[in-house]
């Protein structure tokens, strides 16, 4: 898509749609998030792990949650934005944002993993078993297989406009499981407990564990971009090979005629 | 229409499309779909007969006791409306106690509860012990003037 | 600061095995997925590379056909 002719073109946002504007803008952005991915994660694990106090029911063992809430919250969020990258794509047809949606999934399935692996770890002495069928454990299992469909899907298919196309299709139908996740402590009896923050009731945490919490999870907000813009890099140059632009880039000596 | 906004409204209306089937799915569902039984429907006869089911409601205080034979565990599942009372042999998880959530895994066997697995269910609320303490005697404080509310009207009643 | 002691910390109530469990684990998989990005990339640059150098190495080209024959 080319830029406007008039008017500034940062303001135009197609102008970053294109692979070949996106690639060294995405490469600057990279440090900045790594580097707050970093420092929140430090802030949040002293306080999380030094700082807040043992809890009443569960003493020590429920500093899990702060490992447990940022993967779970990170693995749906990543599905939300993955979707939305497909919708994008299907509309708007810009390469760009499947490569976006293909890049996110890895990090989205990673993420449901550490929340199913957390989740067993913290149960086990809790609960008193590493996993129950109930609705918020079954559904979460649903989500990883869910990414791990899209990766499977989006790489077994050689063309890639028609891998782009499965992928955000296969994206928008999966994500209608993320708010069954979200209510199924609502909607179903389940072992898992309700929310401890929700909209209706505010925290039923105490502050200095909810900070801790709120911390981890921004870091895991700035880790997830960081890959994400590092693995869209990855794809842009994979998919641009043959371009003018990335064998300059590689200092690649044009064939000479 | 240009093609975008074509391909747009086609989106959108997979989009709606889609979110009633999954609606009509987690409805239909939602009755089905039964992790444990409360005590109140298990009285009602609405759990499984012959089969292995679980029951969730809360352990009754004073309850727990150790049967005769030096290893099974008894206590009564509560939800305050109806009481059952459990049997289980085994350990008990950490964060099994008295007045607090639990689910058990197991049949129903004349009146009683034969369980093989009990989990401990805990609530959403994190707090430090000293918190938890001062909850508690604020709670008591409010049912013991409660009590003594009840106990003056009664006075001036009989007045 | 909430511990008197290290020995404390690492115990974490008789549950440290699923604590520190978790956390290495959330570590290990977050380092390990950042280095297989960082070396997914030198694969590609290096293919890239490779099939540059291939192709202007190949005689049915026609720059180099030329200076061939």
């Amino acid at each position: 898509m080319k830029p406007h002719a008039d008017g500034p073109r940062w303001l135009n946002i197609f102008h970053f749609a294109s692979p070949y504007q996106f690639y060294p803008l995405a490469g600057r952005l990279i440090p900045l998030f790594a580097t707050l991915a970093v420092l929140l994660a430090m802030a949040g694990l002293w306080l999380g792990f030094a700082i807040a106090p043992a809890d009443a029911q569960q003493g020590e063992g429920y500093r899990i949650i702060f490992l447990h809430v940022p993967t779970s919250w990170m693995a749906m969020l990543i599905y939300v934005a993955m979707a939305f990258w497909s919708v994008m794509h299907l509309i708007l047809r810009t390469r760009l944002s499947a490569m976006m949606a293909q890049a996110l999934a890895p990090t989205g399935a990673l993420m449901a993993f550490l929340s199913l692996f957390t989740g067993a770890l913290w149960g086990k002495p809790m609960w008193g078993t590493w996993w129950v069928w109930d609705a918020r454990l079954t559904s979460m299992l649903l989500l990883f297989f869910l990414y791990l469909g899209f990766i499977a899907l989006t790489r077994s298919i050689d063309e890639p406009d028609r891998a782009d196309k499965a992928g955000s299709v296969l994206a928008i139908v999966g994500v209608f499981n993320v708010p069954v996740i979200y209510f199924s402590v609502k909607w179903w009896n389940t072992l898992h407990q309700g929310a401890s923050i929700s909209m209706e009731k505010g925290s039923t945490m105490a502050s200095t564990m909810l900070i801790a919490m709120l911390l981890m999870s921004l870091a895991a907000w700035m880790y997830a971009i960081t890959t994400t813009l590092s693995r869209v890099r990855n794809l842009i140059l994979q998919r641009e090979a043959r371009t003018r632009w990335v064998q300059e880039l590689l200092a690649i000596p044009a064939n000479k005629a | 229409m240009t093609p975008r906004r074509k391909r747009a409204a086609w989106i959108i209306g997979a989009l709606i499309a889609l979110s009633l089937v999954t609606f009509f799915i987690v409805n239909a569902f939602r009755q089905n779909l039964v992790f444990f039984y409360s005590p109140t429907q298990i009285i009602a006869g609405e759990a499984p007969k012959n089969s292995a089911f679980r029951v969730g409601g809360m352990v009754a205080e004073n309850s727990l006791a150790r049967a005769a034979d030096g290893v099974t565990m008894q206590f009564i599942i509560t939800d305050t409306a109806q009481n059952i009372p459990v049997q289980y042999r085994g350990i008990l998880p950490d964060l099994f106690k008295e007045g607090k959530g639990v689910v058990a895994q197991g049949r129903w066997e004349n009146g009683t509860f034969i369980a093989s697995e009990v989990l401990a269910k805990h609530d959403e609320n994190y707090m430090p012990p000293e918190a938890q303490e001062a909850v508690n005697q604020a709670h008591q404080a409010a049912a013991k003037n409660l009590a003594a509310s009840q106990a003056s009207q009664h006075n001036k009643e009989q007045q | 600061m909430y511990w008197n002691n290290l020995s404390d910390f690492i115990a974490m109530g008789n549950h440290g095995v699923y604590v520190w469990g978790s956390f290495f684990a959330c570590a290990a998989a977050l380092c390990l997925e950042w280095v297989l990005i960082k070396s997914q990339r030198r694969n590609i640059v290096r293919q890239i590379r490779r099939s540059a150098t291939i192709q202007q190495m190949n005689p049915t080209s026609p720059a180099v056909s030329k200076d061939a024959s």
